[in-house]
């Protein structure tokens, strides 16, 4: 056990109580820092350089460089995961979720402004692309207008899913697609807690 | 409330004795419920690239996903039940799998599962046992469909190596377009 709670065994009920109720906050004191620790649930990844075209789409895992479209043809491996939001309740706490971005970039400064990554439902594939007009329960947006070699960190706000579906992490068009020699990662990964 | 606090309320005990009971009983159930909630442990996912029927195949990250293929990881995980024991707890496992699908459906039936994995071949990414754990089947696929499954809770398999893979009724066709995302979760109860 690596921790103990202080108590003190004396004659009088009173203090032996007195320590009992301060022995049970901390306890909760130490659930409540538990719950509060930030948990992976799910991550994506893919790159883009100088191919990758310029629209709003869904996130493809380690796809090769990508095209932003979704009136591209169905692509490969999309981030789609499946919440029910009463799976991860826990009574007496509210669930968080937030959106973490990790983009590195390359050797050249990419000058890219308002990249967005959102976290969207859908329900059902439009032709041969899945469908992007449920609203998104969640978002980010970060500039790209770093020196080069650099890492570009950005966190959504915290926010709460209330409806159980699929789920996709996609993407939100920038100011521009990447020029020549521009190559940048990106790692979105989709995390929780409870408070 | 899965557990109690053994207690014994006699009469005359102090009112603030008995609140302090109470408030164990609280934080356990707290704790419970904390420990109770589904968190990811692995994730996988892949495309359809032609499978044949009845074959557990593994997931490849990158490129297609058939077993033949060498040149991409599958997405290999180790299990060690102590790691995750908690006392007094059970640690359960599930599978939580999504599929989407283009225009033209796969007309087959998925079954995802984790697989032992023992080492690989000469030139592929084998052998992989056809027992498997938590299988959480797809059927019926439509056009432009999108189809969620979450598996039942299972105990832990034995410590080792796993590998997500994906078993199919019938063969599929390399040009239909359809995709997957699998989760492996855990918790305690």
């Amino acid at each position: 056990m690596t921790f103990t709670l202080p108590h003190t065994i004396v004659g009088g009920e009173r203090e032996n109580a007195a320590h009992l109720m301060r022995n049970d906050q901390a306890v909760r004191d130490a659930i409540n820092e538990a719950a509060a620790k930030v948990e992976y649930f799910y991550g994506a990844e893919t790159y883009f350089d100088s191919s990758s075209t310029q629209a709003t789409g869904w996130i493809n895992h380690a796809a090769g460089a990508m095209a932003l479209s979704p009136s591209v043809v169905f692509q490969p491996w999309p981030a789609t995961m499946y919440i029910d939001p009463a799976d991860y309740e826990v009574d007496g706490f509210t669930t968080k979720w937030q959106i973490y971005l990790t983009i590195g970039v390359g050797s050249v400064n990419p000058g890219i402004t308002d990249l967005g990554v959102h976290l969207r439902p859908f329900a059902a594939m439009s032709t041969d692309a899945i469908d992007l007009t449920g609203t998104p329960v969640g978002s980010v947006t970060v500039d790209l207008d770093e020196p080069g070699l650099s890492i570009v960190t950005a966190a959504s706000n915290e926010f709460e899913i209330d409806t159980a579906s699929a789920y996709v992490l996609a993407l939100t068009q920038g100011s521009s697609a990447p020029g020549a020699n521009e190559l940048f990662t990106l790692y979105a990964q989709l995390r929780m807690w409870h408070e | 409330m899965a557990h109690e606090i053994p207690r014994s309320i006699v009469p005359g005990t102090p009112r603030n004795i008995v609140d302090a009971l109470d408030n164990d009983q609280a934080n356990l159930d707290a704790l419970e419920a904390l420990m109770g909630r589904w968190s990811t442990l692995s994730q996988a996912w892949g495309e359809n690239s032609g499978l044949g029927a009845g074959d557990p195949t593994l997931m490849l990250s990158g490129g297609s996903m058939s077993a033949s293929d060498s040149n991409y990881p599958p997405f290999i995980f180790g299990v060690t039940a102590a790691d995750l024991a908690i006392p007094e707890m059970t640690t359960q496992f599930r599978l939580v799998a999504t599929m989407v699908c283009g225009v033209d459906e796969p007309d087959t039936t998925l079954t995802f599962g984790i697989h032992p994995f023992t080492g690989a071949g000469t030139t592929t990414f084998s052998p992989v046992v056809a027992a498997h754990y938590a299988a959480v089947a797809i059927a019926n696929t439509a056009p432009s469909d999108v189809q969620s499954v979450v598996g039942a809770p299972f105990v832990p398999p034995a410590d080792g190596a796993y590998g997500f893979g994906i078993t199919v009724t019938g063969a599929t066709v390399n040009t239909l377009d359809f995709s997957y995302t699998v989760e492996l979760q855990y918790r305690h109860v």
